[in-house]
């Protein structure tokens, strides 16, 4: 049956090089924790990619409830916290993760540094790496903000407020981000359109590329 | 592919050292990632984060706090800040604010190209090391730092607002309060705003709370915000 359902499949779509082309490649037992217990240092761009997943799933699931604008934002987030099934432990989740995802970004990064992997030919990769742990900030940045509280309006005020030292164009910068003279309502929809939206699309897109070159390129070999 | 074909596969990849991505790998690999969803789960269930008051942007009192993982963006700012302003180079302020954290990411992007050595291992490479010792130094200590000097201002701050929006009138311990208070009554009398060295043996936290949002008595209505009522209370209330 399922030998079937496969047959009918690929008779149209042909989707089995395809995956018998990503479960075969060949991945360098030294890797593999199950071979080296000390080979766990390799896992930690793998654990970022799976706590990412678990961040979309999280947000999608708190975005139910939330209600973006300046006198919901804050009661919504209340009402979630305290009167939804499961609410307070999304929202946890989604607050721990984020720290988990910087804490593990750190480990991989040093791994990577130590071990000199960004050498040629992969400076590409590096690049790519270091656009994906900025955009993870921005991340950081801009979900702080969403609650509404007093912790996230006066720390977004002290964080918007570095965009005006970049030269000339520093002012228009601070401008944009917060919508405005000040924070407030406009600030508030931009960064949770930039959190929910534009963010995660170049993430996913720079996550592409980055496994894309992991793949082409292959992982370093033992010193 | 046929069982044959697969064995034959298996056959090539053990002399070469590798295994398949799946199973073998992956599988292995979402142990390890199991285990990070594990510790967010556990966690998840015992340390909440905190909703505080709603945003009032004016609220005076409040002591802003960065996420723990950009402590050291601001006390860099904040030390960094101080200094400047020491050297009279204000003028001079983007060069601290925007060119020093430019030169830092832009030095971090060019790591591959900083890195010449042919040698991979960490120690054959010394300047590389000095970077990465100078980085982890630069984010420890502006990071305790940062910590360090945002707990000595949130425990001041009670103190600071009392001199600000209390001492005027009231004084503790021989401190502060001066005439600024006093109220002539119709028959002639002096009424002074009470001495509160020992408010908190006189009264509960919920009726210094009360007292502060609406004052009796002849104190005026100061329209604290809500950050500076939190820090007063605990503070009034010790005061025993």
């Amino acid at each position: 049956m399922y030998t079937r359902l496969v047959r009918w499949i690929d008779d149209r779509l042909m989707v089995s090089p395809l995956w018998r082309d990503m479960a075969d490649h060949p991945v360098p037992a030294h890797v593999n924790p199950s071979e080296r217990v000390s080979a766990f240092v390799y896992c930690f761009g793998g654990v970022t990619f799976l706590l990412i997943i678990a961040q979309f799933i999280t947000g999608m699931f708190l975005a139910m409830y939330y209600v973006p604008d300046i006198v919901n934002s804050y009661n919504s987030t209340k009402y979630l916290m305290h009167h939804v099934l499961f609410g307070l432990q999304l929202l946890s989740m989604h607050n721990w993760g984020s720290s988990l995802i910087i804490i593990m970004v750190t480990l991989h990064m040093l791994r990577i540094y130590w071990m000199g992997v960004y050498k040629k030919p992969r400076e590409l990769n590096w690049l790519v790496g270091v656009t994906l742990l900025i955009l993870i900030l921005a991340f950081g940045f801009t979900g702080y903000l969403l609650p509404w509280d007093e912790k996230a309006y006066f720390a977004t005020q002290v964080g918007v407020s570095f965009a005006k030292y970049v030269p000339f164009i520093g002012p228009a910068l601070q401008k944009i981000l917060s919508g405005g003279n000040n924070i407030g309502a406009a600030t508030l929809t931009r960064f949770f359109a930039i959190h929910v939206l534009f963010l995660p699309a170049l993430l996913i897109a720079f996550l592409g590329l980055h496994f894309l070159m992991i793949r082409r390129q292959g992982i370093t070999g033992p010193y | 592919m046929n069982d044959h074909e697969h064995e034959h596969k298996a056959k090539e990849y053990q002399d070469k050292g590798v295994v398949p991505f799946w199973p073998e790998h992956l599988l292995k690999e979402l142990v390890v990632g199991l285990v990070a969803i594990a510790v967010l789960f556990v966690f998840s269930l015992f340390v909440h984060p905190s909703l505080g008051h709603v945003a009032d942007p004016g609220d005076w009192a409040y002591v802003p706090a960065p996420d723990w993982y950009f402590y050291w963006v601001e006390n860099f700012f904040d030390v960094g800040g101080y200094y400047w302003s020491v050297l009279g180079l204000v003028k001079y302020d983007w060069i601290l604010m925007f060119l020093v954290p430019a030169i830092g990411v832009a030095t971090l992007y060019l790591v591959p190209f900083i890195d010449r050595y042919p040698e991979r291992r960490l120690l054959k490479r010394p300047l590389m090391l000095g970077l990465l010792m100078f980085g982890m130094l630069f984010l420890g200590y502006f990071t305790a730092n940062g910590v360090y000097a945002h707990d000595t201002l949130t425990a001041e701050e009670p103190y600071n607002i009392f001199k600000s929006s209390c001492a005027t009138c009231h004084y503790i311990q021989g401190l502060g309060g001066d005439q600024t208070g006093a109220v002539k009554t119709p028959t002639g009398q002096w009424i002074y705003p009470p001495d509160l060295s020992h408010v908190g043996s006189i009264l509960s936290p919920a009726q210094i709370q009360a007292q502060l949002e609406n004052p009796k008595g002849g104190m005026p209505q100061l329209n604290l915000p809500p950050a500076a009522i939190k820090d007063l209370v605990p503070f009034l209330s010790n005061l025993k």
